[in-house]
């Protein structure tokens, strides 16, 4: 039996919009540590993880390790009857057939209830190593969107170059090229601003700004967002969630045939 | 050997043997493991004598161990399973009854324990020509294969007797039996030369004889009369007349008739009876299905008579009984030689059969060849094909617009973007 109970159904929202135009279905894989979620997009050249800890719940419960299949676009479709403030359960049986949600309004006696049918999805879990990462970039991740959208105006792909002196993000069109630099910078009355740089080697890599900017969508959770780069992996962009939480997408760097 | 049983009502012993169960039943329901020897359920013949046992004797077909029943009295018993299909799960629930005999100290709890078997199976044991019990003896293979035939010795019943207890070790204590002795000895002499030697009878197979014999069965078999389904399916399909021309009127009778006229089409009726054959010999270890049984007595349905020449029909009943008992009872090697004395031998003369099957196989073919010209039937089969593939892929349209459906926009848009030279993700990480 399942049954776990967030403070706010908005967490679950904004991380289902952020995941739901990457993939469309996915197990959520519950055990007594918490929920989790890996799933690849349909060219298997991105990567989504999601960890949300038991500790994020409140409370949390899970007597048995279940996977929850769901699409995502039924999912949204559910969670959107949930209003942002609304205290929100998940709950399934040991074997569930269906994943039964409540929204519980904390201003008024509203009490809604779903049950959102489940699927079988045979996906295949890859290993993650821990990586030692050539660049550590941690920005606003509302900056890190508005490079991307504004770079994605003129090509379609960015390459980011990370030295000593900064992160440049730069892309080259049909209609003219353009690029963005961030200097490290540190704000004392907002710490959410500052702009820090971590290197052991520069590194310059090329991305799809498509992915990019669909992994952007998840800025509405965390206030900054980690780039790690390293030459031959692929990206990380990591959005911290409240507690160990987290939100990570990879992204396969484009290698060769450069634009 | 222990064995759980449960003997006929009429069997000697009652109910004592009946459930031997030694897991407790608690008072609260509580399911218990599966017992690693579940009690089975056995028909045993009502006059059995006492020292009647079940034994494991090499089986004349397979030359593996199988079990018998073996009666001093009465002879030899094979098993034959009788279960419920296993699309209709049935069980057996066996229960101590009332008139326990109070000796085992358990008594009291073990007139409430009952059990509930897994599969209805019964085990009927039915009784067997010890003919063929003797004949893995008499007839052993060939142990230098590409020689001629070894030459056959004349040996005394002993020494026979003798084979069959090195064979199967659990014959030995009945070998040394005169009743089942005697009755070997009997049976043997019907299918052998014998000489004299002596106060003693020696023996030497002789396939003529072994071949009168089982033709003998035969007939009794079809005078009696065959079991319904091995005579729809290996007589009246085997001699089914293929319909060549078809009116219009009537088309649905003819259509029926065509289709089974068509469904062992491109084998000739020999194969047929030889795959059935094989079908045979899996039939007597598999389950044997007889739900569909009553249903055909309710309601017998008017059969139309066979259309055949005269005789035919006996003499394809008649090899369709024989190759059951090879199929079922003879090792393959006396199997071979069997088929070959049917083939030549004069007491029966399956040629009329033969013509009759080769004329029946080239109408097949001509019906066949015909059809594929055009004939409507066909055509009618092919627009149904037609219509089921047309189902088929309007049903799979219907899947993938529901998984369209079910996909977002961004999924959508993210399968247009570019992503050459980007390497996939389980080249970065390995599978876990």
């Amino acid at each position: 039996m399942l049954e776990a109970r967030l403070e706010q159904a908005d967490l679950l929202k904004k991380i289902v919009d952020a995941i739901k135009d990457l993939v469309q279905d996915c197990n959520f894989d519950c055990n007594d540590s918490g929920v989790a979620l890996q799933a690849m997009d349909n060219s298997h050249v991105a990567l989504v993880s999601m960890m949300l800890k038991a500790e994020s719940f409140s409370p949390y419960r899970c007597d048995r390790n279940v996977a929850l299949g769901l699409n995502l676009t039924s999912l949204t479709k559910v969670l959107r009857a949930a209003g942002n403030e609304d205290i929100l359960t998940i709950k399934a049986e040991d074997a569930p057939d269906v994943l039964n949600l409540v929204f519980e309004s904390s201003e008024s006696d509203r009490l809604s209830e779903y049950d959102l049918k489940l699927m079988d999805i045979d996906q295949e879990h890859l290993g993650i190593p821990d990586t030692e990462y050539a660049a550590t970039i941690s920005m606003p991740s509302t900056e890190f969107r508005r490079i991307c959208v504004d770079l994605m105006a003129l090509s379609e792909s960015v390459s980011i170059e990370a030295s000593k002196d900064g992160v440049k993000f730069s892309c080259a069109g049909d209609i003219g090229n353009g690029a963005v630099t961030l200097r490290p910078h540190s704000n004392v009355e907002k710490p959410e601003l500052d702009v820090e740089i971590e290197l052991t080697e520069p590194v310059s890599l090329t991305f799809s700004l498509k992915y990019l900017v669909n992994f952007c969508k998840a800025a509405g959770l965390s206030k900054s967002v980690k780039l790690c780069l390293s030459n031959e992996v692929p990206l990380l962009v990591e959005y911290q969630l409240a507690g160990s939480s987290y939100l990570r997408f990879y992204l396969a760097p484009k290698i060769g045939d450069e634009e | 050997m222990k064995t759980r049983g449960r003997p006929s009502k009429s069997a000697t012993k009652p109910a004592t043997e009946t459930v031997e169960k030694d897991t407790s039943t608690n008072p609260k329901v509580q399911l218990e493991p599966d017992s690693a020897n579940p009690p089975q359920l056995f028909i045993l013949p009502k006059d059995k004598s006492k020292d009647a046992r079940i034994v494991t004797l090499q089986n004349p077909r397979y030359l593996s161990d199988s079990r018998y029943l073996i009666c001093p009295e009465n002879g030899f018993y094979e098993f034959t399973k009788v279960a419920a299909p296993r699309t209709t799960p049935r069980s057996w629930l066996l229960s101590g009854s009332e008139s326990n005999e109070v000796k085992e100290p358990d008594a009291k709890r073990r007139k409430h324990s009952g059990y509930v078997t897994k599969s209805a199976e019964m085990l009927v044991a039915t009784a067997i020509d010890p003919l063929f019990v003797v004949l893995s003896v008499l007839a052993p293979l060939p142990t230098s294969k590409g020689s001629e035939a070894p030459k056959k010795l004349f040996l005394s019943g002993d020494d026979y007797i003798e084979k069959i207890a090195t064979a199967s070790p659990h014959f030995g204590g009945f070998s040394r039996i005169k009743s089942i002795r005697d009755l070997l000895e009997q049976r043997m002499a019907a299918v052998c030369d014998t000489v004299e030697a002596g106060d003693e009878n020696m023996y030497r197979l002789n396939e003529e004889k072994l071949f009168g014999e089982l033709l003998k069965k035969a007939k009794n078999m079809c005078e009696t009369g065959l079991p319904p389904s091995m005579e729809e399916k290996l007589v009246r399909k085997a001699l089914d007349i293929p319909v060549l021309s078809i009116k219009r009127e009537d088309s649905s009778l003819h259509e029926l008739v065509n289709e089974e006229a068509e469904t062992p089409d491109t084998q000739t009726c020999v194969s047929t009876i030889e795959s059935a054959g094989t079908s045979f010999s899996e039939a007597s270890t598999a389950a044997t299905s007889f739900s569909d049984d009553p249903i055909i007595e309710s309601k017998p349905k008017a059969i139309p008579p066979i259309n055949a020449p005269e005789g035919v029909v006996d003499l394809l009943r008649l090899r369709t009984a024989l190759y059951f008992i090879c199929a079922a009872y003879l090792a393959p090697h006396v199997t071979e030689t069997v088929k070959k004395m049917a083939a030549s031998s004069a007491s029966v003369d399956f040629a009329p059969l033969e013509a009759h099957l080769a004329h029946l196989a080239k109408l097949r073919q001509d019906a066949l060849a015909s059809r594929s010209l055009g004939d409507f039937s066909r055509k009618r089969l092919a627009a149904e094909d037609i219509e089921t593939r047309a189902e088929k892929k309007r049903k799979e349209d219907e899947e993938e617009k529901r998984k369209k459906a079910n996909e977002s926009r961004g999924v959508k848009a993210l399968k247009k973007v570019n992503v050459t030279g980007m390497k996939k993700m389980s080249d970065f990480f390995k599978k876990k």
